[in-house]
This record gives structure tokens, sequence and C-alpha cells, in this order.
């Protein structure tokens, strides 16, 4: 009843300001802020919701957070940005079970909650906005079955896998194991599991590599240890850029920050982006949809924002990459 | 006839493991092949070296893979930001190495807290120690790091040689040393060595300071083989390691076992498994069942083992 | 020929029990000394403090005449003092050379000198008379070859004093003949040996002199020549006095309720034979280390396979049994509470129902309300002293914690109960309230034997004595039986047969 009568005086107070522009505060918890990614993350956001603001006439304010990676420090957070009366809470938990409480506190102040890159497994929240790790291994796959067919190579792959009790890694291996039966111009010759461990990368690949002389390419769940990757071509001389005839074809998820420079010099030949800028863009668009009362028409497993397709080619020009801008 | 076979069951089934991956799979009885399991397993040799000489005094030191990460990412640190040189900074990694396994000892030698719950509180300690020091980034270690990490000699890694030598060293100072018969005599029976006046405090400390350097050392060398510092270093090392002594017949309860052997079958077990696997394209979900499994046989097999020795009294 | 170890005037008390109060002993080179006393004397505290492993409160300590205070066991191994522990300090896995060795290896660069350490290992144990291989695992050797490595490092650091601390309790009769050979073998070389033993008779084929304490004091010294073995057993036991019997003299027992015939299971017992009778209290009478709990246990199989005939009362008479069947007919208690189940967090009625769970639920949950009666019954039956059936065990004194045993036994009225020494510890009061629970359920028919170390207590309440000495059934005493009777009992040949 209370936070009925709150919510009117909110839109009296609205409707008195005229019919310019709608402003809305949204608040923002990060569960921690001392990487690249979440700096990049913030200052997307900021420049979508101008951009997007504007077109849709809304005007944002927000009021940003941090929890120092402390789950108890986030939930104390957000009660705070709930007694703010914000219009829509954002927030990239730290613990994906403790969020839940949050996610109830906001429900009962008719706030709506959107949980940001990583999902609640306990309450639902009112969308999720994340990256369709799915799409980034079919894009990825199906370039590079477009850059073996141009070349004329019959790929003959290695396929390094995440951890298999991660759904980005099952996705990604799915997505890449679907192109592949799709397509003749790849095969792959052996999936290695690692655990998400760089070790279990660099001995899975070399241990694929001996058994496999004839692998001329490789899909890799992440790039994260992709230098892990590089140690084992090198341990067969098969570090090469693109050109050179012991090139061997990677075809990577993610192109992090390591990988850029990597891509740059032609050692790696396709990846997907792990798209702050993507998220941001998607994040913004469901802030103003739901600021409106409006469906933000997310699929099953939330509002997934595609990454994008990015070759030696194309790295110099692509515009919003985040893992080139920020170091 | 009995006890040879349980004796020597590990060794025999592992010789059977090896003729069937060569048979399924020709590549894996390569020479290329058996330097590439020695160098995949330098890391865990180093790490199950110093939690072997724990596990002989009847304890167990589970933070040895957050020293490790916590080692190495002090280094990361050093070299990335600060521009110290890979050798300087992996001395410090060391000496963090060793402070970390001092704390260990205090806890459990004059706090007297059982060494498990010590080490499993220190391990979470340590672990949020390294992401603070490196922000939870992935550090990319400079190319020099990484070849020394894959620099051979003929056909052999030098790393392997390294981790050979720790190894020996380690077994040596465990069956020929004062110290190291004091460790078995502890593991054997702690209020006994007590009641005869052996130094028990001084030798369980110095055993985790031990531990702690071999700790960090893995940590140095597994950074070295991957070219960075990520998140993911040293996870489940602890108990990879506990489950490599056990494995190689380094009894949980203290005071049985040989170091070299039981690191070196024990290691060798788990990586041969792994590299097989990988060899014949073993489904990927089949890797951690077989794994746990070989635990179990082992396991069983020790119990055997102390039953049949009991029997036979 | 002043002493080489003089010890006067000692006290110890931990906490608030006074372990000694007043001891004094001395030692002489080329000398065996016994110290005898009765279970809880104060003998071990004495040679605790002798061996540094606690401090003294008052007394003096002197070697050789200089006065010494010892801060931890080094200071008395550097004394020259070692000691040969009745519990084992032996490393299973490790050599017999290294066993001998440890804390001291002897080093060439760092590393140990195996030959040179072997070498010596194997002349330590040529003095002792032993043949074991020096470089084999002491897992392999037997207890009394386990001893032996033992007391070659007790040599090792060259003692002036050795103690031996019932150095044969677990030996065969090889191995302890081996043992005092090279006792004398060390008196001969002006070792002086304090030896502490529960058997008497070994005692005077060993010892020179004769120390005697009782209840925390040295009571007496002799030289062995001068005395004998039921003087030394009355010094040991003291005066006993003329308290009154709780029990008529002239019960007439029931039938047998129990018969054992030739239990054997060496070295614990050998060829116990007894009956014990329906309505009766048989008082089992010996010293500590005699035998009498290990004769209840293995009767019971609570130590492994015994060798024997047992026969108890069923429907129709006596019929062969298993130690499996006794014991699912026998209330045992004991000293030991907490060994014997009493759970202290757990309520009162909770460590009554534990045992008898099957016949207080229904349909497999337990009935609260009976329980409860039950508990109330027997709160009330043995005057159990708590604020209600819900207290927690833990917070009853050691009589009531007993009698919350008993009542769990109860329960589930057995028709035999064996109570091993069931008062030790407790208070005057206790002790009588305990003696009258057994006196009563003799009278209801209920076989009860009863072993106590105080004689005063079994002299209370025993219809009949089994006398055990030396692991045997030495026979029985009518409960007429003076104490006199009962003290020339131990040493001598029973003039009674059973």
């Amino acid at each position: 009843m209370k936070y009925t009568i709150a919510a009117l005086a909110v839109a009296a107070v609205m409707t008195a300001h005229g019919a310019m522009a709608e402003d809305i505060t949204v608040g923002v918890s990060w569960n921690s802020k001392t990487q690249p990614l979440e700096a990049a993350w913030e200052d997307y956001m900021k420049a979508e919701a101008i951009k997007q603001g504007a077109a849709a006439g809304v005007n944002i304010t927000w009021v940003i957070n941090v929890a120092d990676a402390d789950p108890s420090r986030q939930a104390s957070n957000i009660e705070d940005l709930i007694t703010q009366g914000v219009n829509v809470i954002v927030a990239r938990a730290e613990d994906g079970g403790a969020i839940g409480a949050s996610i109830r506190a906001a429900n009962a102040a008719n706030i709506p909650f959107v949980t940001f890159d990583r999902a609640s497994s306990t309450v639902a929240p009112t969308a999720h906005v994340g990256g369709d790790s799915y799409d980034q291994a079919l894009t990825t796959a199906t370039a590079f079955a477009d850059l073996m067919k141009e070349k004329g190579i019959e790929g003959k792959c290695i396929e390094l896998q995440g951890a298999l009790t991660d759904v980005n890694a099952v996705n990604r291996s799915k997505g890449w194991n679907e192109i592949d039966a799709a397509r003749p111009e790849i095969s792959t010759l052996v999936q290695v599991p690692t655990e998400w461990n760089p070790e279990l990368f660099r001995s899975g690949m070399a241990n694929a590599l001996r058994a496999h002389p004839e692998a001329n390419c490789a899909f890799i769940a992440s790039d994260f240890a992709i230098t892990a990757v590089q140690s084992a071509l090198e341990e067969v001389d098969r570090w090469a850029p693109a050109g050179d005839p012991k090139h061997f074809w990677l075809a990577t998820q993610d192109l992090l920050p390591g990988a850029v420079p990597l891509m740059e010099g032609g050692y790696i030949d396709v990846s997907t982006t792990y798209d702050a800028y993507k998220h941001s863009e998607e994040l913004v668009r469901v802030v103003i949809a739901l600021s409106k009362g409006e469906d933000p028409k997310c699929g099953p497993d939330g509002c997934l924002a595609k990454g994008r397709v990015v070759t030696p080619a194309t790295i110099a020009t692509i515009e919003n990459l985040w893992s080139k801008t920020y170091k | 006839m009995m006890r040879t076979v349980l004796n020597n069951g590990f060794p025999i089934l592992l010789a059977a493991l090896v003729v069937l991956f060569g048979v399924l799979s020709p590549s894996f009885l390569s020479l290329a092949n058996i330097m590439g399991i020695l160098h995949a397993m330098v890391p865990i040799v180093v790490v199950a070296s110093g939690m072997a000489l724990v596990v002989m005094l009847g304890k167990l030191d589970i933070s040895v893979g957050a020293i490790g990460f916590a080692g190495m990412s002090m280094a990361a640190v050093l070299i990335d930001g600060q521009g110290w040189s890979p050798l300087a900074a992996s001395g410090v990694a060391l000496l963090v190495g060793a402070a970390l396994g001092a704390l260990n000892g205090f806890v459990v030698v004059v706090l007297r807290v059982n060494p498990l719950i010590a080490t499993l509180g220190t391990m979470i300690a340590f672990r949020g120690l390294a992401l603070q020091i490196t922000d939870s980034r992935v550090v990319v270690l400079p190319d020099a790091m990484r070849n020394f990490g894959n620099w051979t000699l003929g056909p052999v890694f030098f790393d392997v040689i390294l981790a050979g030598a720790v190894l020996t060293i380690v077994h040596l100072i465990h069956r020929e040393t004062p110290f190291g018969r004091t460790v078995t005599a502890i593991g054997n029976d702690e209020a006994a060595a007590r009641r005869i006046g052996l130094p028990v405090g001084r030798t369980v400390f110095v055993c985790f300071v031990a531990s702690g350097i071999l700790g960090a050392l893995g940590g140095i060398l597994g950074a070295a083989q991957v070219g960075a510092v990520t998140t993911f270093l040293g996870k489940g090392m602890e108990f990879t390691a506990v489950a490599v002594v056990v494995v190689g017949g380094i009894s949980l309860f203290g005071g049985r076992g040989s170091v070299f052997w039981g690191v070196l079958l024990g290691a060798l077990t788990f990586e041969i498994i792994r590299a097989g696997l990988n060899h014949v394209g073993a489904n990927p979900y089949f890797y951690q069942l077989i794994g746990g499994g070989i635990i179990f046989v082992a396991m069983y097999a020790a119990a055997l083992k102390a039953q049949g020795s009991r029997l036979s009294d | 020929m002043t002493p080489l170890l003089t010890m006067e005037g000692l006290r110890k008390a931990y906490g608030t029990v006074q372990a000694v109060s007043d001891g004094h002993l001395t030692a002489r080179s080329g000398e065996v000394m016994a110290l005898l006393g009765a279970n809880g004397a104060g003998k071990s505290t004495m040679m605790n403090l002798l061996g540094g492993l606690v401090r003294p409160d008052a007394g003096q300590i002197s070697i050789a005449g200089e006065a010494v205070s010892f801060a931890g066991p080094t200071d008395a191994i550097r004394a020259g003092i070692a000691f040969v522990q009745q519990e084992l300090s032996v490393f299973a896995s490790m050599t017999v050379a290294e066993n001998i060795f440890a804390g001291d290896f002897p080093t060439r660069g760092g590393r140990i000198d195996r030959v040179a350490m072997q070498d010596r290992a194997r002349v330590l144990l040529a003095q002792l008379g032993a043949r074991i291989d020096v470089g084999g695992p002491v897992e392999r050797l037997s207890t009394g070859e386990r001893q032996m490595v033992e007391i070659a490092r007790a040599l090792r650091r060259k003692p002036r004093i050795l103690i031996f601390d019932e150095p044969t309790s677990s030996l065969s009769a090889p191995e302890k003949a081996r043992l005092h050979a090279a006792i004398r073998d060390l008196k001969a070389q002006g070792v002086a040996i304090i030896y502490i033993s529960h058997f008497i008779s070994e005692v005077f084929d060993i010892a020179d002199r004769i120390t005697v304490m009782r209840n925390g004091a040295t009571v007496a010294e002799r030289q062995a020549s001068q005395t004998d073995q039921p003087e030394v057993v009355r010094l040991m036991l003291g005066d006993i006095g003329a308290a009154g019997r709780i029990v008529a003299d002239d019960v007439t027992p029931g039938p047998v309720a129990l018969q054992v015939v030739g239990l054997t299971a060496p070295p614990r017992i050998r060829e116990a034979s007894f009956e014990l009778h329906l309505g009766e209290i048989l008082g089992v009478w010996g010293l500590l280390g005699s035998g009498r709990t290990e004769l209840v246990r293995g009767v019971l199989g609570l130590d492994g396979p015994v060798a024997g005939r047992i026969a108890l009362r069923g429907q129709g008479g006596l019929a062969p049994a298993s130690p499996r069947d006794l014991r699912a007919a026998t209330a045992f208690v004991t000293e030991d509470r907490r060994g014997e189940g009493l759970l202290l967090p757990f309520s009162v009625s909770d460590n009554i129902a534990l045992p008898n769970l099957d016949t207080l639920s229904r349909g497999g949950v337990v009935q609260r309300v009976r329980v409860r009666d039950l508990a109330l019954d027997l709160i009330g039956k043995l005057s159990i002293k708590v604020s209600g059936p819900a207290q927690r065990a833990g917070t009853l004194s050691g009589g009531n914690q007993q009698k919350v045993v008993l009542a769990k036994w109860l329960a589930s009225t057995p028709t035999i109960l064996i109570l091993d020494e069931p008062t030790r510890g407790l208070d005057l009061a206790a002790k009588d309230d305990i003696l009258r629970l057994a006196v009563d359920l003799a009278a209801k028919g209920v076989a009860v034997l009863l072993i106590s170390s105080e004689l005063e207590e079994l002299m209370r309440v025993s219809h009949r004595y089994l006398i055990v000495r030396e692991r045997r059934v030495a026979g029985t005493l009518p409960g007429t039986a003076t104490e006199a009777d009962l003290i020339a009992a131990l040493s001598a040949p029973v003039a009674v047969p059973a």
C-alpha cells in the first residue's frame, strides 16, 4: 500500500515535469569493479543511455554502487537502491544464489530487477541480460567454415572444450558441432575437455597434436588462456601467422584482451566477441522498456546479446571493441 | 603370491593401461608423447613432493594450490607492472610460498588446529589474497618465461629435469637424514615421538614451510608452461596432489611409503590416463569418471594391502 | 654408600586429586629396586616426576648427592635417566636400528650413517641377549622383541638410572626370562634399576630391595631377602576397616546361571573355570594385573576368540553357549562410564532409552511417553538424583552417572550382572548406593559377578570369592573368609578347593 502511494507520487511528479523527456533513475549494483571489462560495460551503458534515451524520450540518471566481491555488501547496496526508490535495478551478481533475496526484496517494492551477465540460480528476475554463447559458437564456426572454403582447405580440427559443468562451455560446444555436422569444409578429429584449466589447454592440445599430426585447425572454447595453446603449438613448430605454410588455423571464442594482439598478428583467424558493447546496448534497451512498463521480449534464457564476428581483416576497424581499447 | 600381486598391483595395472593405450593409438608410445607426458606432470610432481612430506607426518596441506596461485600472482604483478625479471620475481614467489607455509605451520603447531581444517581455511584466504593481488585478471607472462617453461635439452624438457631433481632431493631428505626419519617417526606415532623427546613441533613446522615453497614452485612451473597467470592457476591442485600421493601408496595415516616412487607412480597414473584419453579421443564426459575410478581402485588396493599385512602378523 | 638417586618429600596434585602426598625412595648403582603399590598408590606419578614428564609441587630429587630439577623429559635424559614405559614408543614402519637411534642418529655429511648405526644397534641388542634383524621393520617383531628394541634405545643413552614400568605384562615366559637376564646384566654393569610390576612373585625373583607405596605415600622399604609375599601384600593394601557386611553369610544360592570350563586365551587367561549362581554375588578377588578384568572380558568374548566351554541357564537348564549369547543375557558395567556408552550431552531418559529402543517403539516410531515412564520408574528405583528425566547426563555427579549406566541395563532385566570396578572414583555415599543396588538385585535372583580392587568393598557384599592369581583361577573362598584368609590366598595355594 505504502509503495503504491509512493509510486503514484513519483508518477505525479514526472507528469508535472512535462512531456519533453521522461526522467528515470536506474540503480546499478556491481559485484566488483576492478577489471577493464566492468569499466567498459559502464562506459558503454552511459553512452547508450544517451543515444537510446534520446530516441525513446527517456532521460536516464545512473546510481551506481560497488560491492567489492562481497555478497552481503551487495545485498545491502541493493537495499539502498530500493529505499532510494530507483525505477529499475540492474545487478551483476557476486553470488548467483544469494542474489535471489535481493530480487525478492525488489519485487516486494515493485521495482523491476535485471540481472546482468550472471544469472540468478534461485529467484527469477524481471529480466536477464547476458551474452549468447550458443550464437557465439554458431557465428564463429560458420565464419571459419567460410574461410576454409575460401582457402580451399579441408579443416581437420581439435576442439578444446571448457568445463562441462558450465552452461557457456556446453553451448559453445553444441554450436560448433552443429556447424561441423552441416558443413563439409570442417570436421572435428578429437574433443578435449579442459575444465577451463590452462594447463589442460596446453597438455590437451599437445596430446591431441601428437595423436593427430594431420590436424590443421582448432576451435577454442575461450581464448582467455590462448598462450597455453600457443605453447603447445610452439612445441610442434606450428605457431605461425596466416600466410606462413606452418600456420595452424585457429577459431576462438570471446576475443579477450590477451587474444587481440594475436589476431592482429594473424595467429587467430576467427573469433566471436564476448561483447561488452553489445551487452550494454541490450541492457539499456531492456531498462527503457521496463521503465515504460513494456515487455522487453526476452527469449527463454533471457535477453541475450549476440557477439560480433571479428577477423584479422576487420579487427582494425571494428568499433566499440572493449578488449582492444580497455587494458 | 597374493602379497606380490597386492604390493605390485598398481604398477601392473599401470603397465596394462600403457599397453592398452598404445594399441588403441600407436602415437601414444612415441618418444615425443612420453616426453610430453613427463612435461605435463612437472607442476603436480613438484607440488606432490611437498604434499608427500606432510602426508608422511599423517597430516594434510590442502592450501598448496592456493599458495602456488598466490606466489605466482605476486610474481606476475612484479613482472607485468614493475618490470622485474622473471627470475627475480620467481624468487619472490618462493619467498611468498615459504611465508604462507610458515603461517600454516604456525596455525598447526602453535595454535594446534587440525591440519585439514587449518589449511582448508588458509586455502580460501590465500586464494582470496591472490585474487586481490591480480584483481582477478589474466596476466600474460613475457615470452622469455613461457620459453623457459617449454625449453628442451635434446628430447627432454628442462623443467622435467628440474622436477626430477626436486623429487629426488625430497626423497633423499626423507630417506637419509635425521630430519626425514623424524618425519616418518611422527607419522607412525606422534605421541610416542613426543615421549622420547623428538622435536615434533619443529619438524612439522618445517614440513609445512617446505610444502609451501614447493607449492609456489609448482605454481611458477605451471604458469611458465602456459605463459599466463589466470584465476584457474592451482585450482584443484591440492586435491590432485593428495590423490597422487595416495595412489602412489603413501598412507594418509602417515609413516608409510616412498616419496620418490609414490609421487612418480601417482603422477604418472593420472597423466597417462588423461593423455591416453586425449589420444584415443574419448568422450569428454568420461574423464572425471575414470579419474574417480582410479582413486577408488588405489584406495581399495591400499585397504586390501593393510588388511593383508595385519593378517600376516 | 650414598644412594645414586634420592627422592624426598615429593608431593604432586592433579587438580583436586593428591596423586602423591609423601613420596620418597632411593635407588643405588648395581641394585634392582622394585616399586610396588596397588592401583592409584602413586607409583606412576613418582616415575613421571623422575622422568621429567611432570613437575613436583614440593620435594627434592637428588642424583649422586646433587639436587636436580627437570623442565622436561630431555633434562631427565641428560641426567642419565632412561624410562621404559609400559606403553611402547616404537615406530612400526621404521627399522629396528632407526627405532633405537631415533632422536640421535649417527650421521656422516648430513646423511644417516646406516652402517655405523646398524653396527651399534647390533651391539646394544646383543647386550640384551636379543637376536633381532636390525635392518628389518619393527612391525614384524613380537611385542617382546619390540620391548627389547625400546630397552636398547634406553641403553643407547648409557643411563645411570633405568626405569621399567610393567615390563613383563605382555611378554611370554621365555621373553620374560630373557628380560630378567638382561636386567641382571645391567645391574652387574652398575646401572641403578627401578622396577615396577604387579606380579609379586616376579618381583621377588629380580629385586634386591622393595619400596611400597599406598595412597600417594611411601609406607615401607624392605630388603627383598628380609620380607615375604604376604607382608608385601599387606603393606600394599593396608588395614581393612571392619565395616559391616550388608549381606547375610548363609544365603542358599540358586541354580548355576553360568558355567565356565577351561577358558584359555594366552597370555591373558589360562585354564579358568568357575560357576556363577543365580541370586549370589561372586566377588572376584585378585591384585591388579592378576587377570581379573581379562577374565570377564574373555568370558564375554570382548578381546577376541577364546578356547574353553561356556554354559548358560536357559529354559531347559544349562546349555552350551557362545560369548555372544552370554553378552545378550548380561549387563556389563565398568568404571569407564563414557566408554560403556553413557552419552554425556544426552538427557538421562535418552541414555536409558537408547539400548532399549526396540521395546520402546511402535512401528519404528519411538514412543516418547513410554521412554519418560521408563526413565521415571528407574530414576525412582535407583534413587538417581536428577531434576528430571530431561537433565543432561553430563551435568550429573559421577555416582549418579554410574546409576544411569546401571539403569540402562536394568531396563532390559538381565539374568547376569557383571560389575567391573563399578564404584571407582565415587564418593562413599554413592559407593554405598551402588553396592546396595547390587545386593537388591541379587536378592531378586540376578547372578552378580563383582570385581573390585578394594577388599573392604568386596567383603561387604560377596557371598563367595573367586580368587584370581597370575592369570589363573586359583580357587574359591566362602563368604565367611576373613581378611587374613583373603590376603593369604593371593600368595599361597588356596586351601579350600572350588
